[in-house]
């Protein structure tokens, strides 16, 4: 299931919070319950036989962990070491074997020219994201850094929890284990709640998805081999950065939101990627739960920065093609992955020294700097076909001529459109509340007109959605 | 310094409490009273802006749920039996169009409130074109020894006709697909491309503004361009309004209600004409089924709509010497055969989206004079037209 639907806004999330307020807030282990079951519906819902995935990995965490936990306690760090390596491989073979081995036979047709039969199968939702959750429970259970969760429900509910089940963000057991075992939703929370998911509802529908249509559009063109001219494919870019940007982040205020409402502290995930004035500044605003999640168990293991340069350089590379490779089972993944790589090891080497030395008047060259790598890698990510993908680059950078009628026709469709997602990319919002809220006398006001402009929001959000078919889902892939 | 700024704190808070609590309430009541008032309200059958019948609520199964289908079926209910469906659908028209968008729902807006279906380039289908125009060749070939003469009349859409007057930059390249047609077909085509461009004399244009049929102007110029194809004499006819209230399929994509409404018009001469219309062994004694005028889409006033085949003899005295008419067609043709009804004796409509049969058997074993392959442009690329061979058995 999805947040951006029918079933989920009118159904799914109206019954389960009915449910779920009814039981009073001291029976947490009752609301657990609830929560599992609701969650578990909630991720069967497309594909209910996949609720046997979950359950494996369910217990493969649940009983491992504990394992080690057990091991750790009597000093056996050799074998709390071995529960630990079955437990990754368990994890990462669910995840390989449903992501990645149609991938790999691909590759393996294409390189040997043998003709193997791909299988085909339907990724399980959200895998990605909650055999990340899951690894990260059993390894800080490994370090020492919690304990070994005895209560099956606590664990299932902690690894399913429908709010972020699908697309992140990647919470860690040790953010909310205190939670999952008393947490309050007070008026406050339950307001901050629904705010914050409103807000992403309306960055998805409204703006992500009217996005999507600019750039499928755009794309259609150059992939059946027409030239809309450089201007035009600039724009679809720029169309498709916003896209990913508000469903994404959409989708992390949704979850953010939910949480809220049902009394869970989750981190940010985003924070304006957009301003940054460098690669290395974007991947620590960017999806902030992945980075950190590569940074807290793959590169600080691998040595991080602390074994000289070469090697850090070395682990950066690594990181950095694990990343894109996380973000899906196809070779433009990976080449996006490393392009990143190299952007962050060059900024590393020199070019942060060099952007450093630009004066502040001329600060705006760096966001350019910036942005434009962005938008550049966004075009990668979003190509899986290397030829339509070396087209598309061609072209942003003049290989074919121009049209400019077609791009006018864009341009005067998404005018409003691209002004609206820029505003709402920077922290424009939050600077005005702040300024207003110092004048004690705007305090009211302002709040009542938020909170219009939030009905309003969501008004328009449920007419999109009933009446635009037009509502694809991006993050099937992850 | 400090207390004054906890007191702030704390007065924000206070105030902060009631606005929180609004905001929940507000919120709930909006959620709320979609839920319970589309739960309330009967379920609809039919959307007649839509022209489809509305999802019902699914019934539950172990076997549908597992294989998916129950799920699907409940997201299409909920959208369908939504409270106030159309009304979500103007809302979000009106944010698109105010703020700036030249199309909405695959449909372009024109200043003066026109509606043109937009057709991209990825939308064209145009090997389909292409087979089709093959298969007119081959269907040429089988039929002409017989002394049955083909004629192919492809219809511009209205975005080709105003290409020159509004943004429709996004549209496919229609003139490159007529000139192929043309190429193609050599003789046989008939040439109606710069025909429909609107001119000083036909303002209003040779299209309804709110549906992507020809209106009166463009059905009888159609006509008129065919019979000096077949060197038939020129005709005039007198127009006569069977309604000033029709809303068009390109109407209900957009619903927006400041849009203008449409009159259809028939030629008068029509009316009188005594014919026998044979459609699924039903005989009507008109061409008009006056009833559809009542419906949403009165477009349906032609024929009551489009079938596989339908058979119209004209009664008429002289009209038994007359030729004989085959026409392969879309609902184009609908609205044009009022205008060709007294030149013969017998027409016979084939539409092969709905008709197994083998065209080529028809018009050979039909002894008919004529074969008249009409169609609008997009539509003759879309479906793939098999006119050689029977589709029974």
């Amino acid at each position: 299931m999805v947040f951006s639907s029918s079933v989920f806004l009118f159904a799914f999330l109206p019954l389960t919070l009915l449910v779920y307020f009814l039981i009073p807030a001291g029976f947490v282990m009752a609301r657990n319950t609830a929560l599992l079951i609701a969650s578990l519906i909630f991720y069967g819902w497309g594909e209910p036989k996949y609720i046997i995935v979950m359950f494996v990995s369910i217990i493969a965490n649940y009983v491992l962990a504990l394992m080690i936990d057990k091991y750790n306690n009597s000093n056996n760090k050799s074998m709390a070491k071995a529960m630990l390596v079955v437990d990754v491989a368990v994890n990462l073979g669910l995840l390989g074997f449903f992501k990645y081995t149609d991938f790999l036979i691909d590759t393996v047709n294409g390189i040997t020219g043998a003709d193997f039969d791909l299988l085909e199968i339907a990724l399980p939702i959200g895998i990605s994201f909650y055999t990340f959750q899951a690894m990260s429970y059993v390894i800080d259970v490994y370090r020492g850094k919690v304990e070994g969760q005895k209560n099956f429900i606590v664990l299932a509910a902690y690894i399913t929890l429908f709010p972020q089940l699908i697309a992140g963000p990647i919470v860690r057991y040790s953010d909310v284990e205190k939670q999952m075992k008393k947490r309050t939703s007070d008026k406050e929370r339950i307001s901050v709640g629904i705010r914050r998911f409103i807000i992403g509802l309306s960055k998805k529908i409204l703006i992500a998805n009217q996005m999507a249509v600019i750039w499928d559009e755009i794309y259609a063109m150059v992939a059946q081999g027409d030239d809309p001219g450089a201007a035009l494919c600039w724009i679809g870019a720029v169309a498709f950065t916003f896209q990913i940007y508000f469903d994404f982040s959409g989708y992390s205020d949704m979850a953010i939101g939910l949480g809220k409402i049902l009394g869970f502290d989750y981190l940010e995930n985003f924070n304006y990627p957009y301003i940054s004035a460098s690669i290395t500044e974007f991947w620590r605003r960017w999806h902030m739960s992945l980075s950190s999640w590569f940074k807290e168990y793959v590169y600080i293991p691998l040595g991080g920065n602390r074994k000289g340069l070469p090697r850090q350089l070395i682990n950066i590379a690594i990181v950095w093609a694990l990343t894109g490779l996380w973000h899906g089972a196809s070779w433009n993944f990976v080449l996006w992955g490393v392009y990143y790589g190299v952007l962050l090891i060059a900024e590393k080497l020199f070019l942060l020294n060099i952007l450093e030395k630009i004066p502040s008047k001329l600060g705006f060259i760096r966001h350019i700097y910036t942005m434009f790598f962005v938008i550049l890698g966004w075009v990668i990510f979003n190509i899986t076909d290397f030829s339509v993908l070396g087209n598309y680059i061609a072209l942003m950078f003049g290989a074919g001529g121009s049209s400019p009628e077609l791009t006018m026709y864009y341009a005067k469709s998404a005018a409003v459109l691209m002004a609206a997602a820029v505003i709402a990319s920077l922290p424009v919002a939050g600077y005005i509340s702040k300024k207003l809220d110092k004048n004690l006398m705007f305090y009211t006001t302002k709040d009542m007109a938020e909170t219009f402009v939030l009905l309003i929001l969501l008004l328009m959000s449920i007419a999109f959605l009933v009446s635009g078919s037009y509502n694809p889902f991006l993050y099937f892939r992850f | 310094m400090q207390e004054k700024r906890n007191n702030r704190q704390l007065n924000k808070t206070q105030s902060g409490r009631h606005v929180d609590i609004f905001l929940t309430f507000a919120v709930m009541i909006v959620m709320l009273a979609v839920i319970i008032g589309s739960a309330v309200l009967p379920d609809r059958d039919k959307s007649e802006n839509e022209n489809r019948f509305l999802t019902q609520a699914p019934s539950f199964s172990i076997e549908d749920i597992l294989s998916g289908e129950y799920q699907e079926k409940l997201e299409e209910y909920l959208s369908d039996q939504i409270i106030g469906r159309d009304n979500w659908v103007k809302i979000r028209s009106s944010v698109l169009k105010s703020i700036g968008y030249n199309d909405i729902n695959g449909v372009y807006i024109l200043d003066d409130g026109r509606l043109i279906e937009r057709k991209t380039q990825a939308d064209f289908r145009a090997s389909r074109f292409k087979s089709n125009l093959d298969q007119v060749v081959e269907l040429n070939n089988e039929v002409s020894e017989a002394g049955t003469q083909v004629r192919v009349m492809l219809v511009p859409t209205a975005a080709y006709s105003y290409r020159n007057e509004a943004n429709l930059s996004t549209n496919y390249d229609e003139g490159e697909a007529l000139s192929l047609a043309a190429d193609i077909l050599g003789e046989m085509y008939v040439k109606l491309d710069e025909e429909f461009m609107p001119d000083g004399e036909h303002k209003d244009g040779y299209y309804y503004m709110t549906d992507h049929h020809w209106n009166y102007d463009g059905a009888m110029k159609g006509a008129s361009i065919y019979r000096s194809a077949l060197e038939l004499e020129e005709k005039e006819y007198t127009a006569e309004e069977l309604t000033d209230d029709f809303k068009g399929t390109l109407y209900s994509k957009v619903l927006l209600s400041e849009l203008i409404r449409d009159s259809i018009c028939v030629p008068v001469e029509s009316l009188d004409t005594d014919v026998t219309v044979t459609i699924d062994g039903e005989t009507y004694d008109s061409i008009y089924f006056m009833d559809r005028l009542e419906n949403k889409d009165k477009y349906e006033v032609f024929f009551g709509g489009n079938y596989d085949r339908v058979d119209i003899r004209n009664n008429g005295t002289e009209t038994r010497r007359k030729p004989k008419l085959l026409i392969v067609k879309d609902s184009y043709a609908n609205s044009f055969v009022p205008f060709i009804l007294d030149d013969f004796s017998e027409i016979t409509m084939v539409d092969p989206r709905y008709f197994r049969g083998s065209v080529k058997d028809l018009a050979l074993d039909g002894e008919y004079d004529q074969v008249l392959i009409l169609f609008n442009v997009t539509d003759f690329s879309e479906e793939k037209m098999t006119l050689n061979m029977s589709l029974l058995s």
